[in-house]
């Protein structure tokens, strides 16, 4: 075997292989250092007795135990979980039938009218929240259009500073992101399968139950990872928005961050870490990684 | 009864915006038979499939199925079934599930689906799959789910949109005597599209050949071989030469025609004039080569050529032979038989009625 | 039994539901934005007040605003091209490998992708504070691009999965060295990816609100100088607002142009 042929080969499979393999090397350690280093630390300090301005490296589950038991935890971890469960389940309802209006019916401007929707929730989340004060507010529209209709005589102040004013804003800021997964899910069907389905028979609604229905899971999963974990850790719509009853575990953890009482802020964070990567373990075992990739 | 018109198609139009995806067809289909719709994609055989089944509605003409008017029918209300192109299989569903689907539709008591779910599947061989998920299923094997699935409504007539398109050659050989025999064991019409010749030939009673929208010829496989009705048909089904010429002539049992220069003879038909263009068609194994010329009888055509090229096809050998007027004529010959070279002076001849001859 | 409904009226719900919740949800509090942005008044009552343009001029007069758009634009450009260098590596060795280990790094870049955001702020404000590392512009930047970089690889995979490997190949096949085929091949045919997921990033680093709430020092950006100011400073929302109808109005012509040269996918 002559040189040249020798470098070549070392060139082609040795050093280009080995580049291959590097060009991963600095995002694999990036993450290890932003990553998974600070939440080691943040597990670590979870562990620590709470305390404000300093850490005392003394070590203890009682934070865990806390989180559990006492009222003012527990009561915002649930209401946390209300919240979002309740926008979930509104955000189905309510994108499905757009999702299939757009697919199935209205296909030559679903992508269009898709973009038109999600462009304008791109971006300057913070000041769209506010609109919604105009909407919902005490002297708001909302309140003006029922007065104007005679149904109520007196603003009502429900719904604004509650939790009813986070799960619209929920909804405002995740619709078209909701849409986007079944829509393409439902485009994903085709024609063929509901022309068999009516060619044996099946009505309208039979379709719908026993068809599309059941072939839009796929839809349904990602809409796991689009809306139910992310807004886990919203912050900014409950602080806005929120009021009391729509208090969150972000405004906790910030509470107690901006006191300086790491080991409880660290406790909260390690708990909605471990309960978001629970639910996403369980939902990619189940029906693999695709879920992820609408979001 | 069979040999009764099941289905009869009348003067039907299908427009697709500017496009006219069928021209004015007519056809009546069988009791009992398997037809086949042969053509080339784009020649609305799919369409004429889906208008019979009630999936697309016709721009003008009837649809009858034993003399009831089902035009305007919606597909579930038709007596026919039909195993799309992609076999549209339910993928969220089993095997048993996808077959039993009509019937859970239709309210049919659980135990009796069970009965004829089974029943169903031992026709068609797959009982052991039933509880798997037809994603799970091989190519051959979701074809026999999709059958299934349409033949356990018993429908008058199965219809068949190219259901073999996705296999393999080796696959779609084993399914045709298999599909033979389902048709022959259920014993209902089954109309079959494809654009194979060979499965065509392979599967049908009767074949309907179309093209750019027109039925061309229906008939079966001899006719259709032996008596073009059209230069497409004659074309589309075996190999031909087309001649193309103006009658000059026109005797009691052959006319004569002008090739080139050439005088051809082919067989007469009703209200055939001198000066009209004919095409005749002349398969090249109905043609004889030797090296000396034969003595000539009536109505025999002869000419003189040279053997351009030769094509060794195994059993038998394509001789391309140039004759005076410059036109190339393909003959076959037996191997045992093929003396001939390239370069080689021949005669090529045959007698008028082997050819056809066609009015376009 | 067989339920009928006529295919007709279904469409008609189905339009005048998809257009009245997407009005509603979507339209209606923008629009309200852009009325506001010009209606006389710096409350937001539902009143009309005339028409004027003194909230927009105002932008001009407010350092701290300008400042704080300048500090997200900074960001969004470092953050981008950081981790379009370290996200598209594994974009490609995700699609091309197969196997335990491939399963397991795909996790381990999946996992602050699905966690909530707010976990990647305070882990990071944890880690600055741990380290002794004062918070700035930059510690800020580095704690998007932990989001950022498997952003990127989701963007990208399922665009490199479609790719014809074939095409790649019949490169090779007529001579091209592996780098030449990147170039010349591989990289023009997913150029409208990549583009599409630097556009996302950038839109979404300079957005972002809660990792930027968590990590920056005394410069702020444009999202958490509003969050800042917002019921605190009379008399700024509608300054604030007008400001939001420009960013809104020229990343939607921006994205929407983009979008019909074919430069970008949305989805």
């Amino acid at each position: 075997m002559s040189n040249k042929l020798l470098d070549r080969i070392l060139y082609k499979y040795l050093i280009r292989r080995l580049g291959y393999y590097l060009g991963n090397l600095p995002g694999i350690i990036y993450i290890l250092l932003l990553f998974y280093a600070p939440i080691a630390i943040l597990f670590v300090i979870s562990l620590t007795p709470p305390h404000k301005y300093i850490v005392i490296w003394e070590f203890t589950p009682i934070n865990y135990f806390k989180v559990f038991t006492e009222a003012t935890y527990y009561r915002i971890l649930l209401n946390t979980f209300m919240i979002v469960s309740v926008a979930t389940i509104l955000l189905i309802i309510v994108a499905y039938p757009i999702a299939y209006y757009l697919a199935r019916i209205a296909p030559n401007i679903g992508d269009r009218l898709l973009l038109f929707t999600i462009i304008p929730v791109e971006v300057n989340y913070l000041i769209r929240i506010y609109a919604w004060r105009v909407i919902l507010g005490e002297n708001g529209f909302l309140n003006s259009l029922l007065i104007s209709m005679g149904l109520i005589h007196k603003p009502l102040t429900i719904f604004f500073y509650s939790w009813f004013a986070v799960v619209i804003v929920i909804i405002h800021e995740y619709l078209p992101y909701v849409v986007v997964p079944f829509y393409l899910n439902l485009r994903g069907i085709p024609n063929e399968i509901y022309e068999a389905a009516m060619d044996l028979g099946a009505s309208k609604l039979q379709i719908l139950r026993t068809i599309t229905l059941p072939l839009s899971k796929p839809g349904l999963l990602s809409v796991v990872f689009i809306v139910f974990i992310p807004t886990l850790g919203e912050f900014a719509i409950p602080s806005l928005v929120g009021g009391q009853t729509g208090l969150m575990i972000g405004n906790l953890i910030d509470r107690y961050l901006s006191q300086f009482n790491l080991a409880i802020g660290a406790t909260l964070s390690f708990f909605l870490l471990l309960f978001s990567i629970i639910i996403s373990l369980i939902m990619i075992r189940l029906f693999g990684y695709e879920a992820l990739y609408a979001r | 009864m069979k040999g009764e018109v099941i289905l009869r198609v009348e003067g039907l139009w299908k427009y697709f915006g500017d496009v006219i995806a069928l021209r004015n067809i007519n056809l009546e289909v069988l009791k009992g038979e398997l037809l086949v719709l042969l053509g080339p994609s784009g020649s609305g055989k799919s369409t004429l499939l889906r208008i019979i089944a009630g999936l697309e509605k016709p721009t003008k003409g009837k649809v009858y199925m034993d003399s009831e008017d089902i035009t305007d029918l919606p597909p579930y209300k038709r007596d026919t079934s039909m195993v799309f192109q992609s076999l549209a299989l339910f993928p969220n569903m089993t095997v048993y599930d996808n077959v039993a689907y009509g019937l859970k539709i239709r309210g049919v008591p659980k135990d009796e689906i069970d009965k004829r779910v089974d029943e169903i599947l031992d026709l068609v061989k797959i009982r052991e799959l039933k509880n798997r998920r037809v994603t799970k299923l091989s190519g051959g094997q979701r074809q026999r789910v999709a059958i299934a699935r349409s033949l356990i409504l018993n429908p008058s007539i199965l219809l068949l949109d190219e259901p073999l398109g996705a296999l393999d050659l080796k696959l779609r050989k084993e399914l045709h005597v298999e599909l033979k025999r389902l048709h022959e064991e259920v014993g209902n019409t089954w109309i079959f599209v494809t654009h194979d010749q060979e499965e065509a030939l392979t599967l049908a009673d009767r074949i309907g050949i179309m093209n750019n929208g027109r039925l061309e010829q229906v008939g079966d496989k001899w006719d259709l071989y032996e008596k073009p009705a059209t230069r497409f048909v004659a074309e589309f089904i075996g190999e031909t030469n087309l001649i193309d010429g103006k009658v000059v002539e026109v005797g009691d049992k052959y006319i004569v025609v002008d090739w080139m220069g050439e005088k051809i003879y082919a067989p007469v038909l009703e209200n055939i004039d001198r000066g009209m263009n004919v095409s005749i068609s002349i398969r090249p194994e109905n043609i004889s080569v030797s090296f000396r010329p034969k003595s000539v009888g009536e109505g025999v055509n002869i000419y003189e050529g040279e053997v351009v090229d030769e094509l060794f096809k195994g059993s038998y050998v394509i001789y391309y032979v140039k004759i005076r007027n410059g036109q190339v004529i393909r003959a076959t010959v037996l191997s045992k038989d093929a003396d001939f070279d390239v370069g080689n002076k021949v005669y090529i001849y045959w007698r008028f009625d082997k050819g056809v001859t066609i009015i376009d | 039994m067989r339920i009928e409904i006529s295919g007709k009226i279904i469409k008609y719900i189905l339009a005048i539901y998809t257009g009245l919740t997407i009005g509603f949800f979507i339209y209606f509090p923008i629009s309200i934005l852009y009325i506001y942005s010009v209606n006389n008044t710096p409350y937001f009552i539902p009143e009309w007040r005339g028409f004027t343009l003194q909230w927009f001029l105002k932008i001009f007069e407010r350092g701290d605003l300008l400042n704080s758009i300048w500090n997200s634009l900074i960001i969004a450009v470092f953050v981008t091209a950081i981790s379009m260098a370290l996200g598209i590596p594994p974009s490609f060795y995700l699609v091309r490998t197969k196997g335990r280990i491939r399963d397991a790094y795909f996790l381990y870049l999946m996992i602050p992708f699905i966690i909530p955001w707010i976990i990647i702020g305070v882990a990071d404000f944890i880690l600055f504070w741990f380290i002794g590392v004062n918070k700035s512009l930059l510690t800020a930047a580095l704690s998007h691009i932990v989001y950022s970089i498997p952003l990127i690889v989701v963007i990208l995979t399922p665009r490199i999965y479609s790719l014809d490997p074939s095409l790649e190949e019949a490169s090779m096949d007529l001579g091209a060295d592996e780098l030449t085929t990147f170039r010349k091949v591989t990289f023009p045919l997913i150029f409208p990816s990549i583009a599409s997921a630097a556009i996302i990033t950038f839109a979404w680093s300079f957005d972002n609100f809660v990792i930027s709430y968590f990590t920056l020092g005394n410069e702020l950006t444009w999202p958490v100088w509003v969050f800042s100011v917002i019921g605190k400073v009379p008399r700024i929302m509608p300054i604030i607002n007008a400001t939001s109808v420009i960013i809104i109005t020229v990343s939607s012509i921006a994205i929407y142009i983009l979008a019909k040269k074919g430069l970008t996918e949305l989805f």
